[in-house]
C-alpha cells in the first residue's frame, strides 16, 4: 500500500506537474521513478493510468461546478442529460489541446509573401536614378574644375588689362574675382576698366557633362566646349565697319542669323593671297578693312589655332541675333561697336584641364584685336562707301516700319474706343450709367450739330 | 588718344569701369531644355496621376530631375520643388 500511498505522493507532485503537463520535463520525472524503483514495472503503468483518471474526475468536479451553476437558472430535470452531454465533449478538448502546441507552418495567403519580381520597375527606375545622380555630381565637377583652372590660367593677362576682372554687378562697391556660374555648363566672368573698351564679358559654355542624355548624345554627334568672349567698344573708338571671319561650317549660320551681319556684309570665300587656312570664309563690308584685319600676325594665330577659332566677328553695328519674331522690330536695333570672338576648346570635349593652358593665346589675340581696330583709320573712300551703306539700310528700314507704324496708331485708336463703351456698359448704379449717357449723346449730337445747322442756312 | 599721354602703355583704366548687367532672360542663348522637361514633368505627372499609370509617374519624375539638371542657377528653388512634387 505505501507504494501506492508514495505513489499518491508522487501523483500529487506529479499532479502539480501535470497542470505543467505541457512540458517535457514531466516525462523524464517518471522515467527517473522507474529508474530509481526498479522493482515492479507494472507500478509506473498503473500510476500513470491513475494519474490520468485522477485528472479525469478532477475535470468532471470542474465540469460539474460550471454545469450546476447553469442548472440553477434552468429547470431542474435537464441535469442528468447536461451532465452526459459535457462528459462527451470531454475527450475532444483534451486531445485538441495536445494538438494545438505542435506549431504548423502558418499556410500565408500568396500575395502576402514579398517577391521581388513585382518591384522589378521600381527597382530598374531607382538604378536609372541613382545613375543619373551619380553622372550629374562627376559632370558638375569635372566642368567646375575646368572652369577655375581656365581662370587661374588667364588670370594674370586679365588683371594686366583690365582694372577690375570677375564682377557680378550686385554688390555696391565694385570687386572682382567671381565668376558667374550662369547654370551647371555656363560660367560667365564681366572684366571692365581699360582704354576704349566698356567691358568684356567671356562665357564659358562647357559641354553638359551633368546631364547624362546630352553627354550620350556627345558621343554620336561629338561638340566641344565652347569659349565666347564678347567686347563691347566705346562708341567712337571704332570705325564704321562690318567684318566678320567664321569656320564654313558656322558662316552661314551666322550670316543668316546675325543682323548686321545679313544686312552689310556679302559673303567671300578666303582671297589667296591672304595665307589663311581655306576652312574659314570670311564676311566683309569694306575690303580695306578686311585686309587692315587680317594682317601677318592675326593670319599666323589662325593658322596656328585653326580648329580653335570658331568665328571672329567685329563690327560697330552689332545688334545681336535677330528677333524671331516675323515683323521688324518697331524701333531701329541701336547697334553697338562689339568684338566678339567664340573658340572651341581642343580635345573634342574630353577636354582636360591642361587643354586651358593653350587658349592662352587666343585670348591675348582678342586683346591684339582690340587695340588694332581701336587705332585703326579707314580711308576717306572706304569711310564714305561705310556712311552709303548705313543710310540705305536706314531708308529702308523706314519703309517697313512706316506701314507698321501706321497699324499700330490705328489699332490704339480702335482700342480706346472700345474701353469707353466698356466703361459705359458695366458701370453699375444707374444714376451714373445714365449721366454718362447723357454726356456721351450730347458728344455725339455736337460732333453732328454743326453739319444740320448749315442744312437750315440753305433752307432758308 | 588718351593712352597716348600717359607714359606707362598701362591699359587699365579704373576710372572707366562699367558694372556688369546680367543680359535679360529672353536671350536668344539660353537653352530651352529646362523648361521643355519642365513642362514634360508636369504634363506626366497629370497623366500619371489620372490614369493611374506608373511609367508615367515615373518619367515625370526622370523629367523633373533632367530639368532640376539643366537649370539654370538664377531660377529660384520654389519651382524646383513644384516640379519634384
Amino acid at each position: 500500500m505505501s507504494t501506492v500511498y508514495s505513489a499518491n505522493q508522487h501523483d500529487a507532485d506529479i499532479d502539480d506537474n501535470e497542470f505543467a503537463e505541457f512540458e517535457d520535463f514531466d516525462d523524464e520525472e517518471v522515467d527517473q521513478i522507474i529508474k530509481k524503483d526498479t522493482k515492479s514495472e507494472s507500478d509506473t503503468q498503473e500510476k500513470v493510468k491513475v494519474t490520468k483518471d485522477s485528472e479525469f474526475i478532477e475535470d468532471e468536479e470542474e465540469e460539474e461546478s460550471t454545469v450546476e451553476t447553469e442548472d440553477d437558472d434552468e429547470f431542474e430535470q435537464f441535469d442528468e442529460e447536461e451532465f452526459e452531454k459535457p462528459e462527451a465533449d470531454k475527450p475532444l478538448p483534451m486531445s485538441k489541446s495536445k494538438e494545438e502546441f505542435k506549431i504548423k507552418p502558418a499556410d500565408v495567403p500568396q500575395y502576402l509573401q514579398t517577391r521581388w519580381d513585382s518591384f522589378y520597375m521600381e527597382i530598374l527606375m531607382l538604378a536609372g536614378l541613382g545613375v543619373y545622380f551619380l553622372n550629374f555630381l562627376q559632370g558638375k565637377n569635372k566642368n567646375h574644375r575646368l572652369a577655375q583652372t581656365w581662370l587661374s590660367a588667364h588670370k594674370d593677362i586679365l588683371d594686366a588689362n583690365f582694372s577690375i576682372v570677375g564682377d557680378d554687378g550686385t554688390s555696391k562697391e565694385v570687386q572682382g574675382g567671381t565668376l558667374m556660374k550662369e547654370s551647371e555648363n555656363v560660367y560667365a566672368l564681366w572684366c571692365s576698366g581699360r582704354s576704349c573698351v566698356e567691358g568684356m564679358l567671356v562665357e564659358l559654355k562647357f559641354l553638359k557633362r551633368q546631364d547624362l542624355i546630352s553627354t550620350i548624345a556627345g558621343m554620336f554627334k561629338p561638340a566641344s566646349d565652347q569659349i565666347q568672349i564678347q567686347v563691347d567698344l566705346d562708341q567712337k573708338v571704332m570705325d564704321k565697319f562690318v567684318f566678320a571671319i567664321a569656320q564654313k561650317r558656322s558662316a552661314t549660320k551666322l550670316h543668316k542669323d546675325m543682323v548686321d551681319l545679313s544686312q552689310f556684309t556679302e559673303k567671300k570665300n578666303v582671297d589667296r593671297k591672304v595665307d589663311i587656312p581655306s576652312c574659314f570664309q570670311v564676311m566683309s563690308e569694306i575690303g580695306e578693312a578686311t585686309n587692315a584685319i587680317l594682317d601677318k600676325k592675326v593670319c599666323q594665330v589662325l593658322q596656328k589655332y585653326e580648329s580653335c577659332v570658331e568665328y571672329m566677328h567685329f563690327s560697330d553695328q552689332f545688334a545681336g541675333i535677330k528677333s524671331q519674331e516675323e515683323g521688324t522690330p518697331s524701333k531701329l536695333p541701336l547697334g553697338k561697336p562689339v568684338l566678339s570672338f567664340c573658340f572651341n576648346v581642343p580635345g573634342k570635349g574630353k577636354s582636360k584641364p591642361s587643354d586651358m593652358e593653350e587658349m592662352k593665346p587666343l585670348l591675348q589675340l582678342v586683346i591684339y584685336c582690340v587695340d588694332k581696330i581701336s587705332r585703326m583709320q579707314l580711308s576717306k573712300e572706304a569711310r564714305n562707301k561705310a556712311e552709303k551703306n548705313r543710310q540705305k539700310a536706314e531708308e529702308e528700314y523706314e519703309r517697313m516700319t512706316h506701314a507698321q507704324r501706321q497699324e499700330a496708331a490705328q489699332a490704339r485708336r480702335e482700342e480706346k474706343r472700345r474701353a469707353e463703351k466698356e466703361r459705359l456698359l458695366n458701370e453699375e448704379d444707374p444714376d451714373k450709367a445714365r449721366k454718362l449717357e447723357e454726356r456721351e449723346s450730347k458728344k455725339e449730337m455736337r460732333k453732328k450739330q454743326p453739319k444740320m445747322k448749315m442744312m437750315k442756312v440753305k433752307a432758308m | 588718344m588718351s593712352s597716348g599721354t600717359n607714359i606707362s602703355n598701362d591699359p587699365r583704366r579704373p576710372n572707366k569701369v562699367v558694372r556688369y548687367k546680367p543680359p535679360q532672360p529672353g536671350g536668344p542663348s539660353d537653352d530651352p531644355t529646362p523648361d521643355y522637361m519642365n513642362l514634360l514633368g508636369m504634363i506626366f505627372s497629370m497623366c500619371g496621376l489620372m490614369m493611374k499609370l506608373k511609367w508615367c509617374a515615373w518619367a515625370a519624375v526622370y523629367c523633373s530631375f533632367i530639368s532640376f539638371a539643366n537649370s539654370r542657377t538664377s531660377e529660384d528653388t520654389k519651382q524646383m520643388l513644384s516640379s519634384f512634387m
